[in-house]
C-alpha cells in the first residue's frame, strides 16, 4: 500500500501545507498572478485551513468511491474480471500476461523453448534443482556446500571459511557434543 | 497502477485507466482549476495537482487493489523488491520529470518556475533524509529503497505546494511527509492489502501515463 502512503497521504499533507505556508509573494513571482491570490496563514489569510481540509476529504472520497465502483463494473464485466488466476499467480505476471521474462536467470529455471506455461508448479520444479547447481560460478556452488574457494588455491589462513548454511560456532559445539559421545563429529574433526 | 502487481490482469487495468481518467481524474482537475469548478471559487490552492494527480491515484490505487484482492500469502516467502538499481533508476527519472512538471505548472519560463523547482527539490532532499533516517531506527541500514520512497513522497508533498509556499517551508514539509508517509505505510500491515514494491511498478507504469494527463505534457 505504498502508492496509498505515499502519494495519497504525501498529497494530503502538501495540500495542508498550502493552508499554513502559502505567501502571496511566491505566488507572484509569475508576474501574473500578483495579489490576486491570497497566500495562507503566512499572509494571516486563516480560513485557507478549512477549504484546503474540504477539498482534501472531497478529493480523497471522490477518487476512492469512484474507483472502487468502477473497479466492481469492471471486474463484473464477462471477460473483464481484473484478477488472474491462481495458476496465473505462480507462474507470474511476465508468463501469463506478457510471454517474455525479464528476470529469468534469478531464482527460477523455465523452459525456455516452450512458449506456453509450463505444467508444473514452480515449488516443484524448483526442488528438483540442487541448489549448487543455480550458481553459474564454480566457486558460488562451492560456497554454498561449505568449502572454502581460498583454501583450494593453498592459501589456508586459519579462518578457513564454513559455508554459509552453517553457523560455525552452532557445528562446533555439536560436535564437542558428539566428541563426548564418542561419535564422529560434522566436520571429521574427531581424531 | 502497481496496485495490479503480480496478480492482475492487464486488459481489464487497461478498461479501468480510460474510465479513472474520464470519470475520477477529469473531474476533480477540474474542481480546482476550471474557473467555474467549486474549488477554484471557493479559494483551494492546489498547484500542480495535489487533490487529482495524487489524492486520486493514491485512493483509487487503494480502491483498485481493494477490489482485487491481496496477493496470496504463500506466495510471498521470498518477497522483497527485486532490482534495487532500478528502483533508484525509476526514482531518478521521475525527479527529473517532476521538475518539469511542477516548474512547468508555472505556465512560462519565469521565477515562479524557478521556485517551484526549488521548492520540489527541497521537499524531495528533505524527505528522502528524513525517511532513510527513520529507517535507520529499525534496521541499523541505510536503505537506498528508503532514499527512494522518502524523495518520491517529498516530490508528491511538494506537487500541490511547490508554487506557493516558501522555500523554508518545503523543508519542513520535505520533513514531515517523510515523518508522516513513513509511519502511514505501517498501515499497510494491518489492512493486510498488498505490499511495497507497487510504488515501484507504479512509478514506472503510471507515471508516463499520469504525465501524459497532467498540465504539463
Amino acid at each position: 500500500m505504498d502508492v496509498f502512503a505515499e502519494h495519497g497521504i504525501a498529497g494530503m499533507v502538501g495540500l495542508l501545507f498550502n493552508a499554513f505556508f502559502a505567501a502571496d509573494y511566491i505566488i507572484g513571482l509569475d508576474g501574473v498572478n500578483t495579489g490576486i491570490i491570497n497566500g495562507g496563514w503566512l499572509n494571516h489569510n486563516y480560513k485557507q485551513l478549512y477549504i484546503q481540509v474540504a477539498y482534501i476529504v472531497a478529493a480523497t472520497a471522490y477518487a476512492f468511491v469512484m474507483s472502487a465502483a468502477l473497479a466492481l463494473i469492471i471486474n463484473f464485466i464477462p471477460g473483464l474480471h481484473l484478477r488472474a488466476s491462481e495458476e496465473a499467480e505462480l507462474l507470474g505476471m511476465d508468463d501469463d500476461q506478457l510471454g517474455e521474462f525479464a528476470y529469468d536467470y534469478v531464482e527460477v529455471r523455465r523452459d525456455y523453448l516452450a512458449w506456453t506455461p509450463a505444467k508444473d508448479e514452480p515449488s516443484r520444479t524448483e526442488s528438483q534443482i540442487n541448489p549448487q547447481d543455480r550458481h553459474g560460478i564454480h566457486q558460488h556452488s562451492e560456497m554454498i556446500n561449505g568449502h572454502s574457494p581460498v583454501a583450494e588455491n593453498g592459501h589456508e589462513n586459519g579462518n578457513s571459511h564454513t559455508g554459509i548454511q552453517g553457523d560455525r560456532h552452532g557445528i562446533a559445539a555439536e560436535d564437542e557434543i558428539k566428541e563426548k559421545n564418542g561419535l564422529p563429529g560434522a566436520n571429521g574433526t574427531s581424531k | 497502477m502497481g496496485a495490479v502487481a503480480e496478480r492482475g490482469r492487464l486488459i481489464p487495468a487497461l478498461v479501468f485507466i480510460f474510465c479513472w481518467a474520464t470519470l475520477v481524474y477529469c473531474p476533480i482537475a477540474c474542481w480546482a482549476w476550471n474557473i467555474n469548478g467549486w474549488g477554484f471559487k471557493y479559494g483551494v490552492l492546489d498547484y500542480a495537482g495535489g487533490g487529482p494527480v495524487e489524492i486520486g491515484s493514491g485512493l483509487s490505487a487503494l480502491a483498485y487493489s481493494m477490489v482485487l484482492g491481496k496477493r496470496q500469502e504463500k506466495m510471498m516467502l521470498n518477497f522483497r523488491p527485486h532490482n534495487v538499481s532500478l528502483i533508484t533508476l525509476g526514482t531518478i527519472l521521475l525527479w527529473f520529470g517532476w521538475l518539469g512538471f511542477n516548474g512547468g505548472s508555472a505556465f512560462g519560463a519565469n521565477l515562479r518556475a524557478v521556485m517551484a523547482c526549488w521548492n520540489s527539490c527541497l521537499a524531495a532532499m528533505f524527505g528522502s533524509m528524513t525517511w532513510c533516517i527513520l529507517d535507520y531506527r529499525l534496521a541499523r541500514k541505510w536503505s537506498m529503497v528508503g532514499w527512494c520512497s522518502g524523495c518520491i513522497s517529498g516530490l508528491v508533498a511538494a506537487t500541490p505546494a511547490s508554487g506557493f509556499i516558501t522555500p523554508w517551508a518545503s523543508v519542513i514539509l520535505g520533513i514531515v511527509t517523510g515523518i508522516v508517509a513513513n509511519f502511514s505505510t505501517k498501515s499497510k500491515s494491518l489492512l493486510r492489502l498488498s505490499l511495497c514494491s507497487e510504488l515501484i511498478l507504479y512509478s514506472q507504469v503510471l507515471d508516463p501515463h499520469r504525465r501524459q494527463h497532467g498540465r504539463v505534457r
